[in-house]
């Protein structure tokens, strides 16, 4: 059989259509896609659920301090997440960590602690006071003496 | 509610690239390509608008579909106006290229009907699974949108000192859209990111099929979509509801109303060229690359023209479409936007080392050629597929190397020139930055890519039965 010029186009555009949906199928299965979770159960929906009654805690506008278990919150990956998905539930709201502002500005501090353990002795050191606990490591603080930084 | 936000920019977007160019100026079946070059003209200036009432404290409701509806009847009355001041004027409807219906065309309709919908059933599952979108969605674009709409009088303090992490200097075209369907819908859903992500997801397919539909007949313009669908990381990026699709959408459509510039009358496709590439810096500072990247290679192609009068009149035209959204992104980013962090803190002798460090040309080398060959999600390379694709059926019979060519490669190389030297000289970790990257950097080139690829390479009808089968397009 002579496999002239169309015959080897037929091949590659059959190859080439094949391609597009083997591509997709392999994108669904490796990532699981048509295993269906419940809605709303995604990381970031469950996340904004810690700070539900804390909204209404804090003013509409303006700065509030953040604390997590460690002052380098851009360093770690995780510390960061969490920082960056609690600034998202909390917008308007902007959130700065006390250790870059140094306590001079934000008079309310959100605490975001996911570790039970260190969180007494991070206070102590940071001269913070607990206002209000939500639980899951989530805390309205202020400091001791508004006169005293840390 | 949800729908309403865009539909009507949607429709203002319709009428007024009507008015400028004439159906009776356009091949048929252009009202496709309208359709779908209304999404992101419609919203580009949605969001311009949006953000001028932000300025103002006023995005609410009312005022916007007041505007809306004030600036739709006024488009609709011109084209009426005009309609019937035409109709006494004789006009010749342009014939553009006409291609023979053939079976071929029903089997790739159906092979894409089949593609866009497996394509959507991943969308609308990855979206279901991640309604708030990836990283950048909830840590830039979504986060500011949140601040434009909740913060009422205060909503500058998105870009406060205290956010730069935030990349506050990245323009507003997603948050601007975001908080306008927010502010009409009266909430802060999750839905209105969602459908403005499908909207650039489907549209940039749709804006693909239709163009090529029209240049190289409906095969053709069928197989780019599917092959645009076959891409897991295009579905991927768009239900990320991150900023690189929509940025697509606008190089695609800058590169597709230049390629109608030799089947339509008037030099006026130019004008929307000019607004779409001036959109995209209204999207990402990429846009800025791309824009400039735009204008380089018009004038390229003017240097080169034996004839350079249509030419520069041409550039003229580009230039007048950009020159608001250039205004609106220069007010922007003096008087709201920092430094951005690539050119902030760095002075001439620091990049001046990094452009001699051959180490650094070696790392992101050997980035581009890995993410080149990866970056689609694909399980076997498709730009190797491509290739061989073309290496079996060939080049379009009518391809003029300095009409088809030279623009888009001089444009891409461009593009990608650019891409590299940022990398270079960024003062981020140089592998991290690749990696976190140069594949969304790849997939905004991708669909223009294929527009050009699919512009060139010979059709299905003619490469399937090229003896059985004699096609006499027929031209203008």
């Amino acid at each position: 059989m002579y496999f002239d010029y169309s015959d080897r186009s037929k091949v590659a555009l059959t190859l080439l259509i094949s391609l597009v949906f083997i591509s997709d199928l392999y994108f669904a299965v490796t990532k699981s896609l048509f295993t269906i979770p419940m809605l709303w159960s995604d990381e970031i929906s469950v996340y904004q659920k810690r700070f539900e009654n804390v909204r209404g805690m804090l003013p509409r506008h303006g700065l509030v301090g953040y604390i997590a278990e460690s002052d380098e919150i851009f360093e770690n990956d995780s510390a960061m997440k969490a920082f960056y998905l609690t600034q998202y539930t909390l917008s308007p709201t902007v959130l700065s960590p006390i250790s870059l502002t140094n306590g001079t500005e934000a008079p309310l501090i959100i605490g975001n602690f996911h570790e039970a353990g260190s969180r007494a002795a991070r206070l102590e050191s940071k001269a913070l006071a607990p206002l209000m606990d939500f639980g899951n490591g989530v805390m309205l603080l202020r400091y001791r003496n508004r006169d005293q930084t840390p | 509610m949800f729908l309403l936000s865009f539909i009507l920019p949607l429709l203002i977007a319709f009428l007024f690239i009507r008015l400028i160019l004439p159906p009776q100026e356009t091949p048929q079946r252009f009202s496709f390509v309208t359709g779908f070059l209304s999404i992101g003209i419609g919203l580009g200036v949605s969001s311009c608008i949006s953000f001028f009432l932000l300025l103002t404290n006023d995005l609410v409701r009312e005022r916007l579909f007041i505007i809306d509806l004030v600036l739709a009847a006024t488009l609709g009355a011109l084209l009426l106006y005009r309609s019937k001041a035409n109709k006494e004027i004789e006009t010749v409807r342009h014939v553009s290229a006409t291609f023979p219906t053939s079976g071929l065309q029903k089997t790739f309709a159906i092979i894409f009907v089949s593609a866009l919908a497996l394509a959507l059933v991943i969308f609308v599952i990855l979206s279901w699974r991640n309604p708030h979108g990836a990283w950048d969605a909830f840590a830039i674009w979504n986060l500011r949108a949140r601040f434009l709409f909740r913060g009422e009088t205060h909503w500058p303090d998105a870009f406060s000192e205290h956010m730069t992490w935030s990349h506050v200097d990245y323009p507003l075209f997603i948050p601007t859209n975001v908080a306008r369907g927010w502010a009409i819908v009266g909430n802060d859903t999750v839905v209105v990111p969602i459908l403005l992500a499908l909207l650039f997801t489907v549209g940039i397919v749709g804006l693909i099929v239709s163009s090529l539909s029209i240049l190289r007949g409906k095969s053709q313009g069928y197989l780019a979509g599917s092959v645009l669908l076959g891409t897991p990381f295009y579905l991927s990026l768009g239900a990320s509801q991150l900023a690189d699709v929509p940025l697509a959408f606008f190089l695609l459509s800058s590169v597709a109303l230049i390629s109608f510039r030799r089947t339509l009358s008037s030099a006026r496709v130019f004008f929307l060229a000019g607004l779409s590439a001036a959109l995209s810096g209204w999207v990402k500072n990429e846009g800025l690359l791309f824009l400039a990247s735009m204008f380089l290679s018009l004038a390229v192609r003017a240097i080169i023209s034996k004839d350079r009068g249509p030419h520069l009149k041409e550039i003229s035209y580009f230039s007048l479409g950009a020159l608001p959204v250039i205004m609106v992104i220069v007010f922007f980013k003096t008087q709201f936007s920092p430094g951005n962090d690539i050119f902030a803190n760095q002075h001439f002798h620091l990049i001046l080392s990094k452009l001699t460090d051959l180490s650094r040309h070696y790392v992101v080398l050997e980035g581009f050629q890995r993410s080149v060959r990866d970056f689609g999600g694909w399980p076997f390379s498709m730009p190797i597929m491509l290739l061989f694709y073309l290496l079996v059926v060939g080049l379009h019979t009518e391809v003029d190397f300095k009409q088809d060519f030279i623009f888009p490669l001089t444009l891409l190389i461009l593009m990608l020139s650019g891409y590299y030297f940022i990398y270079i000289i960024t003062p981020q970790d140089l592998h991290w930055h690749i990696r976190s990257s140069l594949n969304r950097l790849l997939l905004q080139l991708w669909p223009a890519t294929l527009f050009f690829y699919f512009s060139i390479v010979r059709t299905p009808e003619k490469s399937l039965a090229p003896n059985e089968l004699q096609l006499q397009p027929l031209h203008r």
